[in-house]
């Protein structure tokens, strides 16, 4: 296919978490909120002058200064961040807001809070560390609501003055949304057989919508969403549609060393992926937007770390369902390396896939970087394409889907 | 009656003393160690489970 | 610290290590004066006499036969021998006091679990009157049932088992690492999903509640556990969840929300009603277990501390998490404690040759070698006054019946669950973890932390840097002892102790007090 056009300019982006774009919203006096897990409602942080940043570090290469502090046990995505923030990679941000995602995540932020490692130069400056839901319910709504006003709203509002009124929430959330649909109608065209775009084209996209202001992404978006359109597809079908799935992944080359062993990754849905982090939230205007925004992320959450049982049948039931809409003959589990969280829903996932819905599942475990230590990797995933072909040639088929 | 209690006082004495002696020498636990727990061993290797995730 | 001398001079064996051959267990039992051997034999009498009745039980052979964690049982002797090292006059008393009770207590628990079981004892009327527990769950929301049975089925199986036996993870571990789970998570809910995939689990009770204490891979390693539940054995299981930052009082709510749906979903499936007049009186002798452990830490916070030591922390476990309040008996066992540790401290009794240095014990202790605290004493002088797993409940819940109470009550429950042994501090930020280990260094007058630095504990080890920087600005010695808490292929128990020697001789530039314990041929030790 033919290159799309702003693919350099998206990629650009992703080279540095203080990118154009950052700099840019920074320049017009904005207010920058930087912040972490997928789990944290995103539109928060972007209201009235205020915009938010999810936190990545790409081309992390040695992590040796965070692993002093953290230990080498430690979930790699924590220790880049913190070794980023060590080198100044985060001076640009005004505040960190962060959850207890999970427990690395949250030690990792103290760290940088402890170490002081994020100077932003400005005195208003401040941490704040937030409780999530360990549950889909309507506790959980109420929790994750109070939290978020407590440590997203009142501190921005005190120490930035961010309107932070519930129509800023809902004008937030508009905006939120029309990136989704963005975002989702490019989605969408991964469903064709021969589709448009390949799976790294489009997760390139998909995190430049995580790390970066939103408003100023809108125009590049909606350009490439209209390019797309007219884009010839390639002739022939990759040897296996795959959805990729599991913990932080903010990598795109994960994705294109996949799509280089000749698969194409049709789905997503890991933390900084589209499903469900793309999902647009629906709003009402009888209730307040707050809590609105709270029980989208409070339910349609897909992090392992919701406990009850109905999340946990749910979680694999939800591959399932991507896995037919978006016609795929295989499941990958990754996690990355250390990732407590992921390294039981890894097993427990990927077992359920192939036993109780049928899907072929590679189950890996990633460095951050996978630049780090591509080779088995790729042997692994060239493997597992392999086993696909001879599934189908076997069952004389061209693309299975589970049996559930 | 004082050969019974004669006779109970020289019981209890020898099962002191073969018990202090279990004790001291640690016997109770070597003939775990070295007998019971291997055949234990062996019947659970032997066993097979119905392994489930 | 100046060295303090034992004035006393102890009667028995002086040179410890010549307990030691490379067997599983040791080549003899310790000669501690008449007196006090007599004094031990007792106990090991009484022993054999818990373990006897436990044997009498119903379904005792069936599980014996079916489950491979039961032979550990046999040698829970050898646990004691471990625990009692170097042991004279009252702290020895105290140890077999408290530990008796523990063992007691577990020994319950064995011959509960395998009375309820399905495969051993089958008494159905029973196990419907089982609530199946997480074992590192406070059992808080239980204490308004007295009815009820709180069957903490990974107590026996695999908490005090690796206690006893250093290899007795070994297995699971393998197992749950076979079907994929990494060997960097902890291995302890690790070795618990290994149970659950092996079925070596009993299978008892009406329902289940789960917790997500301690961290994440507990709560993880429970989806896998709940499943099997749920769906081989059609045992319904509810998820309660505690909330991390349980200092904060914006999640207080949630959390005591969470404790009403528990306990809304135990009535719903026992049929069970809650009992007020339970809970507070379980409240009330809560708060006595609280009041007496701060005594005790009082005393050990003064030159002549008297209740240390793993057992110190095994106790503190037991009363809270298993029991919390609704066993009528830990009171009096507190009581009997309380006048030894008090008759020692009057009496200026030492616990060892001499004191060199006074230790804080910090982090997550392996189970397979619990016992170095002990060593620690008798190899080279340095006192465990306290460890991070017994500085749990701080404050006193509310005792009386009375409307505004009741809804306290909730949380309580919730103040308990939320501050579940460890985790109150491996959780809750980093002002928990490291902040106060420098106030409990400064309130118990240590000049020393011994950091058992778990290797697989994301929460612990992810402050690496900040303990080591911290302490060096405090000027705090800081000894780093690391190990991978159940799994002794990691780390041996020699490996561990190297760790200790080493910072002794080479940092303290010391020389031990019984050389004959530096070096033990007890690695392939049970």
């Amino acid at each position: 296919m033919r290159d799309l056009k702003h693919l350099q300019y998206f990629e650009d982006l992703l080279q540095n978490a203080n990118n154009d774009l950052v700099k840019k919203a920074r320049a017009d006096g904005k207010v920058c909120a930087a912040f972490v897990c997928e789990n944290t409602p995103e539109p928060l942080f972007n209201l009235g002058n205020c915009f938010g940043v999810r936190l990545f570090a790409p081309n992390t290469g040695s992590m040796d200064v965070a692993t002093y502090y953290m230990t080498s046990f430690l979930c790699e995505t924590t220790r880049a961040l913190l070794e980023r923030a060590i080198e100044g990679g985060f001076n640009f941000a005004d505040c960190v807001i962060a959850p207890d995602g999970c427990t690395m995540i949250n030690r990792c932020i103290e760290n940088m809070e402890l170490l002081k490692a994020v100077e932003s130069g400005s005195d208003r400056f401040f941490y704040e560390h937030m409780e999530l839901p360990f549950k889909a319910d309507e506790n959980g709504v109420r929790l994750m609501e109070v939290q978020c006003r407590n440590h997203i709203l009142t501190p921005l509002s005190e120490v930035y003055g961010i309107d932070v009124s519930d129509r800023a929430i809902r004008d937030a959330v508009r905006e939120h949304n029309e990136i989704c649909d963005l975002v989702n109608r490019i989605g969408d065209l991964r469903k064709d057989r021969r589709p448009r775009i390949t799976g790294y084209e489009y997760a390139v996209l998909v995190l430049s919508t995580y790390v970066c202001p939103k408003y100023l992404l809108k125009d590049r978006l909606s350009e490439t969403l209209e390019e797309l359109k007219e884009r010839e597809p390639d002739d022939r079908e990759a040897r296996a549609r795959l959805v990729v799935t599991g913990s932080e992944m903010d990598d795109p080359e994960f994705i294109r060393l996949i799509e280089e062993c000749g698969a194409f990754v049709c789905a997503d849905r890991y933390c900084f992926g589209s499903l469900p982090g793309r999902k647009r939230i629906a709003m009402n205007e009888d209730e307040d937007a707050l809590t609105q925004v709270c029980r989208h992320y409070t339910y349609e959450c897909q992090c392992p770390r919701q406990m009850n049982m109905e999340k946990f049948y749910g979680r694999k039931a939800y591959i399932n369902e991507i896995a037919k809409e978006y016609l795929a003959d295989g499941v990958i589990y990754d996690q990355v390396k250390f990732c407590d969280p992921w390294a039981y829903e890894r097993l427990s996932g990927s077992t359920a896939l192939r036993e109780e819905y049928g899907y072929p599942v590679l189950s890996v475990d990633r460095p951050y970087n996978i630049r780090s230590s591509s080779g088995q990797m790729r042997t692994r995933v060239q493997a597992f394409i392999e086993s696909i072909e001879i599934k189908k040639l076997r069952e004389g088929k061209a693309g299975t889907g589970g049996k559930a | 009656m004082i050969r019974i209690l004669i006779v109970t006082a020289v019981v209890i004495a020898v099962l002191f003393a073969l018990l202090f002696c279990i004790y001291f020498f640690n016997l109770d636990m070597k003939f775990i160690v070295n007998v019971v727990a291997p055949l234990f061993e062996k019947h659970y290797d032997n066993r097979k489970n119905d392994q489930y995730v | 610290m100046d060295v303090m001398k034992n004035e006393k001079i102890r009667k028995g064996d002086a040179s410890l290590g010549v307990l030691y051959d490379s067997g599983k267990v040791r080549r003899r039992r310790e000669w501690r004066g008449f007196k006090d051997t007599l004094y031990d034999f007792g106990q090991w009498l009484k022993l054999w006499g818990i373990m006897i009745n436990v044997s009498l039980g119903r379904g005792f052979f069936k599980g014996l036969f079916r489950y491979r964690w039961m032979v550990n049982y046999l040698a829970v002797p050898h646990m004691i021998d471990k625990f009692t090292i170097g042991q004279r006059d009252e702290a020895l008393r105290i140890t077999h006091t408290a530990i008796g009770y523990v063992v007691k207590d577990v020994a319950l628990t064995i011959k509960r679990c395998l009375r309820a079981d399905s495969r051993s004892g089958n008494d159905v009327k029973f196990s419907d009157r089982c609530v199946l527990v997480d074992e590192n769950a406070m059992t808080s929301f239980l204490m308004g049932f007295p009815d009820l049975i709180a069957l903490q089925r990974e107590v026996p199986t695999m908490f005090s088992a690796n206690l006893i036996n250093q290899d007795s993870a070994v297995h699971y571990i393998d197992v749950a690492q076979t079907f994929g789970i990494p060997g960097d998570v902890c291995p302890m809910p690790e070795t618990e999903a290994g149970i659950s995939i092996e079925d070596d689990f009993v299978v008892a009770g009406k329902c289940a509640v789960q917790v997500n204490t301690t961290c994440d891979g507990s709560m993880m390693g429970n989806g896998i556990i709940a499943k099997r539940l749920e769906k081989q054995y059609h045992i319904p299981t509810f998820q309660m969840a505690a909330p991390l930052r349980h200092r904060s009082e914006d999640v207080q709510t949630y959390a005591a929300e969470e404790i009403k749906a528990a306990i809304a979903f135990i009535e719903e499936h026992t049929g069970a009603r809650w009992n007020w007049d339970a809970y507070f009186a379980a409240a009330k002798r809560v708060n006595n277990t609280t009041r007496n452990r701060l005594e005790w830490l009082d005393i050990n916070s003064t030159p002549y501390p008297q209740f240390v030591g793993a057992v110190f922390s095994l106790y503190n476990d037991t009363n809270y998490m298993g029991n919390c309040g609704r066993s009528p008996e830990f009171p009096l066992i507190d009581e009997k404690i309380m006048k030894l540790v008090r008759r020692g401290y009057e009496k200026k009794s030492m616990l060892c040759r001499e004191y060199r240095h006074r230790c804080l014990v910090w982090g997550v202790q392996p189970q397979y070698v619990i016992d170095m605290l002990y060593w620690m004493m008798e190899c080279w002088g340095v006192v465990p006054l306290t460890d991070m797993l017994s500085m749990v409940i701080e404050r006193e819940i509310a005792e009386e019946d009375t409307p505004e109470n009741r809804e306290q009550a909730y949380y309580d429950m919730a103040y308990l669950s939320e501050n579940m042994i460890m985790r109150n501090h491996t959780h809750g930020g980093y002002e928990v973890l490291v902040d106060q280990l420098w106030e409990y260094c400064e309130k118990m007058n240590a000049d020393m932390v011994m950091m058992w630095e778990h290797i697989s504990c994301k929460a612990l080890t992810a402050m690496h840097g900040q303990f080591e920087e911290q302490a060096r600005a405090r000027g705090i010695r800081l000894v780093w002892v690391s190990h991978d808490l159940c799994d002794p292929r990691i780390y041996s128990r020699q490996a561990i102790r190297d760790q200790f020697n080493r910072y002794m001789r080479t940092v303290m530039r010391e020389e031990p007090v019984d050389p004959s314990l530096e070096v033990l041929p007890d690695d392939e030790a049970w």
